[in-house]
């Protein structure tokens, strides 16, 4: 039996209440971690490993494209399965332990990135955010906190509106922000200096899958000469890819778009509610991770030094898979 | 009719369609004609109201060249006879406009039908009038389309264009803005309507089109505007720059009361397309690329333009 808590947690990622990537990625682990607590059994290891696999499949299972969250679940297991626990309490224990341990490097790697990142700006610059990134936000806040006088605009983020959220964060950091619709970023570029965004998924070539808008928001700062930096944990990056495997691009419902009684008046509209895009390498100048500032083209780098194990596992399966073929 | 209403109406974008706009701000001028009883006050009201019609549309290149037509047959019509002449010249020169601006409108939707293929993806922006006509004509030219309409925040009046595409049977997609790049792909061509055509052939129209035309660049997908001349901006040749107008802060989302003071929100209506990212400009006399809007501009007013500028204009009614 899966705790309450633990499919509550699940239920608030798969309807956005959790949201964001990095959110998502730390809810998934604390609902591991309460999943541990909670069990009851004293029997089996084989029993526990069953539930703990059944928690992680309904976490996994929630949003498709993020790869935070399949990233924070397997750094939980594949650490469980190494310690190669004897008896139930230890394994216990164990994912306890490693999901507090991938929580709390999860928040400084946050704090790294925006240290990081802080350098990038400059006194007097004009910057745009889309969506609502904590990494983003970090990076801006801690600029600000340096002395670096800032002037943010932040788009409203249709449909969701997540660009409340920030708009919010950072004015109560004492930042100077505006407000504008997700159609006039192409109007403000030239007021600006730079562009920061955060990410959901960071693929094997560089290219950056976030929140929808992102792609023609960089393609817009391509063309007005504005740097566009994201802003990734390095739990973001998806060794998946490496094997050429596609992010799935997750559509949303179109009551997030239009009134239920839009819906019903015109039955015949069709609403296309994709959640996110891909912004090509060629359009990011940087993508700002907690170990440091890399190309997009370098993510290779990144994905073989975080996730060798992983894409080892990946290509091993992937050769057997071969063999097994006719 | 409540002249202050119109003119925010007209101001905040209200009236979805830019020709819907221009007749209701014509209208509201026959009104306020009909309302002065002598020439000395529509000397004191009618320079003025003109002036915050403008002010509430300063984009508007149909409602400035259509305000100095009338204006300028007010003018004459008073110089040669009493008010009651003037106003009845005035309002027949309001109907001949119509007249014109539906003429060249019928053109130009038939021009841009013929532009459009059986099983093409249009993907169109806001709410033109003039874009719906030549897929109602396309449509009746038993073409078969499919149909992307952004919603086109600030106002959303795309919702109400996807509505009336799909009355006609096609199939229609509505996204947010944030989604077009997303779906340039399957796109064949994107048509838009006009708020104004400047000298250069850049276009003038409600916020978002130039990130589509970006997008549709980037993606080698054909861009047209259907924009008949009485869109053209005669001023723009005098260096005049289209000044953009604002929807009203509340057409955004609140922001979050805890930080409503400290949050600054701007929400401008329209934005300028460069001429490098539009394939063809559709009039009523043909299609032109953009660089060749100053020879229609010869045609219309001589070269070089013998335009009066609207401020003339009304000086000179206020001297009769």
């Amino acid at each position: 039996m899966i705790p309450v808590e633990v499919v509550k947690i699940a239920d608030d990622i798969r309807s956005m209440r959790i949201r964001g990537a990095g959110r998502i990625a730390r809810a998934a682990a604390r609902a591991l971690k309460i999943a541990a607590e909670r069990y009851e059994g004293e029997g089996e290891l084989e029993d526990f490993l069953a539930y703990i696999g059944k928690v992680a499949e309904l976490l996994a299972s929630t949003r498709p494209t993020a790869v935070s969250l399949p990233n924070a679940i397997n750094y939980v297991l594949m650490r469980l399965s190494r310690s190669a626990p004897r008896t139930v309490s230890e394994a216990k224990s164990a994912v306890i332990s490693f999901s507090e341990e991938f929580i709390n490097y999860s928040l400084s790697a946050v704090r790294r990135i925006g240290e990081i990142g802080s350098h990038r700006l400059s006194d007097g610059d004009v910057v745009l955010t889309h969506c609502n990134s904590s990494a983003a936000i970090a990076v801006i806040v801690e600029a600000h906190k340096q002395g670096k006088s800032l002037k943010v605009f932040a788009t409203e983020t249709r449909p969701k509106f997540q660009g409340l959220i920030t708009v919010k964060a950072l004015a109560e950091a004492g930042l100077d922000v505006t407000l504008i619709p997700d159609s006039a970023v192409r109007l403000v570029m030239k007021k600006l200096d730079k562009v920061i965004v955060g990410a959901d998924t960071v693929a094997a070539n560089g290219a950056v899958v976030n929140k929808i808008g992102t792609s023609q928001i960089a393609l817009a700062a391509k063309e007005a000469n504005v740097d566009f930096y994201v802003a990734a944990e390095t739990y973001k990056f998806s060794p998946a890819t490496v094997l050429g495997e596609l992010v799935e691009i997750e559509e949303r419902s179109a009551a997030e778009v239009v009134s239920e009684s839009y819906i019903r008046a015109h039955p015949r509209v069709l609403v296309l509610n994709p959640a996110f895009d891909v912004t090509p390498p060629e359009y990011i100048d940087a993508i700002i991770t907690e170990k440091g500032i890399i190309p997009p083209q370098a993510a290779f780098l990144v994905l073989t030094r975080e996730y060798g194990r992983t894409i080892t596992d990946l290509v091993v399966k992937a050769t057997a898979d071969l063999e097994e073929q006719p | 009719m409540i002249l202050d209403t119109v003119i925010n109406d007209i101001k905040y974008g209200k009236i979805y369609s830019s020709t819907q706009t221009v007749y209701t701000a014509l209208d509201a001028v026959i009104e306020l004609v009909n309302r002065c009883k002598s020439l000395d006050e529509l000397k004191k009201h009618y320079p003025s109201f003109v002036r915050e019609l403008i002010d509430a549309r300063p984009t508007s290149a149909m409602l400035a060249n259509a305000l100095r037509e009338i204006t300028a047959t007010l003018v004459k019509e008073l110089r040669r006879g009493g008010l009651g002449s003037a106003k009845e010249a005035m309002v027949k020169k309001v109907g001949m406009l119509k007249e014109e601006f539906e003429r060249n409108n019928r053109m130009t939707a038939q021009i841009a039908s013929r532009r459009l293929s059986s099983g093409d993806s249009i993907l169109t922006v806001s709410y033109s009038r003039l874009v719906l006509e030549a897929i109602r004509l396309a449509v009746h030219e038993n073409k078969e389309l499919r149909v992307y309409v952004t919603e086109s925040r600030p106002i959303g009046e795309g919702t109400v264009l996807a509505a009336e595409v799909s009355s006609l049977g096609l199939e229609t997609i509505l996204l947010v803005d944030s989604a077009a790049r997303f779906v340039m792909k399957d796109i064949d061509k994107v048509l838009v309507g006009a708020e104004a055509v400047a000298a250069n052939g850049a276009l003038v129209n409600k916020v978002g089109t130039s990130l589509v035309a970006l997008a549709a660049h980037e993606a080698r997908v054909r861009v047209f505007t259907l924009a008949p001349t009485h869109k053209i901006s005669p001023e723009t040749f005098l260096g005049e720059l289209v000044e953009l107008g604002e929807a009203s802060p509340d057409a955004l989302a609140r922001p979050p009361k805890e930080v409503a003071d400290r949050v600054k929100v701007w929400a401008p209506l329209f934005d300028v397309t460069p001429p490098e990212y539009i394939d063809a400009i559709i009039t009523e006399r043909g299609l032109v690329a953009p660089q060749a809007i100053p020879f229609i501009v010869a045609e219309t007013y001589g070269w070089p333009p013998k335009v009066k500028a609207l401020d003339e204009v009304l000086s000179e009614l206020e001297g009769v």
